[in-house]
């Protein structure tokens, strides 16, 4: 059973949709820069792939009549779903087709929390912050909205996770469960998050710079990103004209410890290699690689050293695309999606900002200019997360 | 799509519900007695851990080693709110601190798949490694995912899956404050406004094939989001039924996860004296409280031996357990005793 993408969506700071999102890529031009919107101390200091819309703008954008999205986290949701909905030419959802959304998130209704959860504890009045205090929220809101109610789940991850709801997604239609499902991920940015990363030490003041020698660390993000799964007999059925076949997907876990990765990230060479051998193809196949990249020390070191074992020192283009959207968190295994599968569309390779000089680890040198290249036909996107969450998706133009 | 239930173990709830003296008000709520955490976990990792992993931890270690077992081929767990506990501390923290010199460790375990990322590191177990987040889904889709993979994936012989949920005190408060919880009343006969909140940790192994450990086989599991009706709900179960050969005479016991909160109970409680009229049926959140993955627990309730619950006999082969979340999270799930 072949499982086609046939829309995807993607909001982020640098586009509300896919078509913008182009335009930054080739311009070069990143989305990084001041806090603005999230009450932080950390707004001096530090950057953030902030999207530099109030909630309520963003709540205007979304443009729904009755209940409206509560959390920021859903807006961003709502916005990226309704896009890849539009490319896949539904504007309603047929009931008799068995739909399914698989979403994720990490922060979910947190960004809400955190502004009443002191005023609580104070003995104030504050509004049902139960209600949003999860990460499912939004993946309720949008199903809801949609008519959505065969299979709903949400699933986190940590910075795999929307990679992990493709795979899910895509299994759940092999299973026959399902002939069509919404899949991907969203989060806010926010103050928790901002402090945890900071907390841990990883967070780069200045721009990240993604598999340089000299990285410092990550720049958060926030934004939405899905894609709309469909079986072959759909996709037959409904003349739908696909973006792309899902053909590939792994999914493991690196077991070695909680907040970094093993010298040679084997949990990701696992995961690529399943994906290689789902998809039938030989490493030479594939012609871009959106990498996980946060430009941490750890990760871009043992990501390196797992590409070159996986690709036996021949790896591809490849690039974090981190440094124009910051790492999205939940969001970020589907944005990479998008974004490898937009470069494949237009035959390109996508540019890693900020890099300078080769990890001495693994010497591997990225992309580093907005490049037109010769058509490619498959197309690998990467993630890794916490508690050692590893996934990998390849995509075909066939 | 069928699977076979090794083992399972749950935490038991504390035989009487417990209570949160607040200012002139009592609010009763479930938790589970603090297990002997030092029986599979170092000094050092419990004191490093939150709660809500150590709970998940202990139990799914517990029930590895009564099922004589090692290792296992994936993990997959169900969480509906994750750490709270974590997530209270970190957040004081940043306010206590004003934003800087924090301590990750809360943040670290805040997320839900510290516990399913912990499971891997002490099993040394590389697969499959879930985290399934949705309120009243998370433990059925973690279990669903977990049936999906032993179809897919016929090399595999074990997969643990699990589901926790931790209450705190502030969480309760929280929950009374909303007017998710009940302030006095403790029993969910007398349906009124709010729940008896719980809090719960189970593990259950499941393989491919019967052994002679197996205790039970799950026939199915479905989901139902936000129905329209009572009617939508019978069909979800007869369809489930139907998938299985099965009419609901064979069913022998029904679990209904009615919560005590009139505002949620009521297509249950039509389905009881409708659909389900002459049927034995088990209240099972009386026992452990209401929380996102109660499931586990009548599943758990269920299959134990030693039950004396009256509707529980000899001749209860065939369990069906539908549970509701806020109305809005409905699921099915279908276990047989009978092996064969």
């Amino acid at each position: 059973m072949n499982i086609y993408v046939t829309g995807m969506g993607m909001v982020s700071a640098i586009g509300q949709n896919t078509a913008e999102t182009f335009d930054h890529l080739q311009a070069e031009r990143t989305g990084i820069g001041p806090i603005r919107h999230v009450p932080t101390r950390l707004q001096e200091g530090y950057v953030a792939g902030e999207i530099d819309r109030s909630d309520e703008a963003l709540r205007e954008l979304v443009g729904h009549t009755g209940p409206q999205p509560l959390t920021r986290t859903t807006a961003l949701a709502c916005l990226a779903v309704r896009e890849a909905l539009q490319q896949a030419d539904l504007t309603e959802l047929d009931p008799a087709i068995r739909t399914g959304l698989v979403s994720s998130s990490t922060v979910g209704g947190v960004v809400r929390t955190e502004r009443y959860y002191q005023q609580f504890l104070a003995g104030e009045d504050v509004p049902d912050i139960v209600r949003t205090h999860n990460e499912s929220e939004s993946t309720e809101y949008i199903s809801r909205w949609l008519g959505i109610r065969h299979f709903v789940s949400t699933l986190n991850t940590a910075c795999a996770s929307s990679s992990n709801a493709v795979v899910l997604g895509a299994r759940l239609i092999r299973q026959g469960m399902l002939d069509r499902v919404i899949v991907g991920g969203a989060d806010a940015l926010c103050r928790f998050t901002l402090n945890g990363f900071n907390s841990l030490l990883l967070l780069d003041p200045e721009l990240c710079r993604p598999f340089d020698e000299n990285r410092k660390g990550i720049n958060l993000g926030e934004g939405a990103a899905y894609l709309i799964l469909e079986s072959e007999r759909l996709v037959n059925r409904r003349s739908a004209r696909p973006i792309a076949r899902l053909s590939g997907f792994g999914a493991t876990n690196d077991a070695y410890h909680q907040t970094s990765t093993s010298p040679e990230a084997i949990g990701l060479q696992t995961a690529m290699r399943q994906a290689l051998q789902r998809s039938g193809l030989t490493p030479d196949a594939i012609g871009y690689i959106n990498a996980h990249g946060t430009g941490t020390p750890n990760n871009d070191a043992t990501e390196g050293v797992a590409l070159r074992e996986v690709f036996a020192g021949n790896v591809p283009a490849f690039s974090s695309t981190k440094s124009f959207t910051g790492h999205t968190l939940a969001a970020a295994g589907s944005m990479g999606a998008v974004l490898s599968l937009l470069a494949m569309q237009k035959g390109v390779v996508l540019p890693n900002l900020n890099y300078r000089q080769p990890i001495a680890d693994h010497g591997l040198e990225p992309v580093t200019s907005f490049q037109t290249v010769r058509p490619y036909h498959h197309v690998m996107a990467n993630s890794m997360g916490m508690g050692g969450v590893c996934a990998s998706l390849i995509f075909s133009d066939n | 799509m069928k699977a076979y239930i090794e083992h399972i173990v749950s935490l038991d709830p504390q035989a009487a519900a417990q209570t949160l003296e607040l200012t002139g008000e009592t609010i009763p709520y479930v938790t589970v007695a603090e297990p002997e955490y030092n029986r599979f976990i170092s000094p050092g990792e419990i004191r490093r851990m939150s709660r809500f992993t150590k709970l998940g931890l202990y139990t799914s270690l517990r029930c590895l080693q009564e099922a004589g077992a090692s290792a296992v081929d994936a993990v997959t767990v169900g969480t509906g709110l994750g750490s709270f506990g974590c997530f209270e501390k970190f957040d004081q923290s940043i306010h206590a601190a004003q934003e800087s010199g924090l301590s990750p460790t809360p943040f670290i375990h805040s997320l839900p798949n510290a516990l399913a990322g912990q499971i891997a590191l002490t099993l040394k177990c590389s697969g499959y490694n879930m985290t399934h987040v949705h309120r009243g889904f998370a433990f059925e889709s973690a279990l669903l995912d977990a049936l999906m993979l032993l179809q897919e994936e016929t090399d595999l012989r074990h997969i643990l899956v699990g589901a926790v949920d931790e209450l705190t005190g502030t969480y309760v408060r929280l929950l009374q404050q909303t007017g998710y919880a009940k302030t006095t009343s403790t029993d969910v006969a007398p349906a009124s406004e709010g729940v008896v909140p719980g809090e719960g940790a189970t593990f259950l192994l499941v393989s491919p094939q019967p052994s002679e450990r197996s205790v039970a086989c799950i026939e199915g599991v479905r989901l139902l989001f936000e129905p329209r009706n009572t009617d939508e709900i019978r069909q979800a179960v007869e369809e489930l039924l139907t998938d299985n050969g099965l009419s609901l005479d064979q069913v022998d016991t029904v679990l209904t996860g009615r919560s005590g909160d009139a505002r949620f109970d009521a297509r249950l409680a039509s389905l009881e004296s409708d659909y389900l009229a002459g049927k034995p049926i088990v209240h099972y959140k009386t026992r452990c409280g209401e929380y996102q993955t109660a499931t586990a627990f009548a599943l758990w309730s269920a299959l134990r031996s030693d039950d004396t619950t009256p509707a529980r006999s000899q001749t209860s082969q065939r369990i069906l357990i539908i549970n509701q979340y806020q109305d809005a999270n409905y699921s099915f799930l279908l276990v047989s005793r009978d092996l064969n």
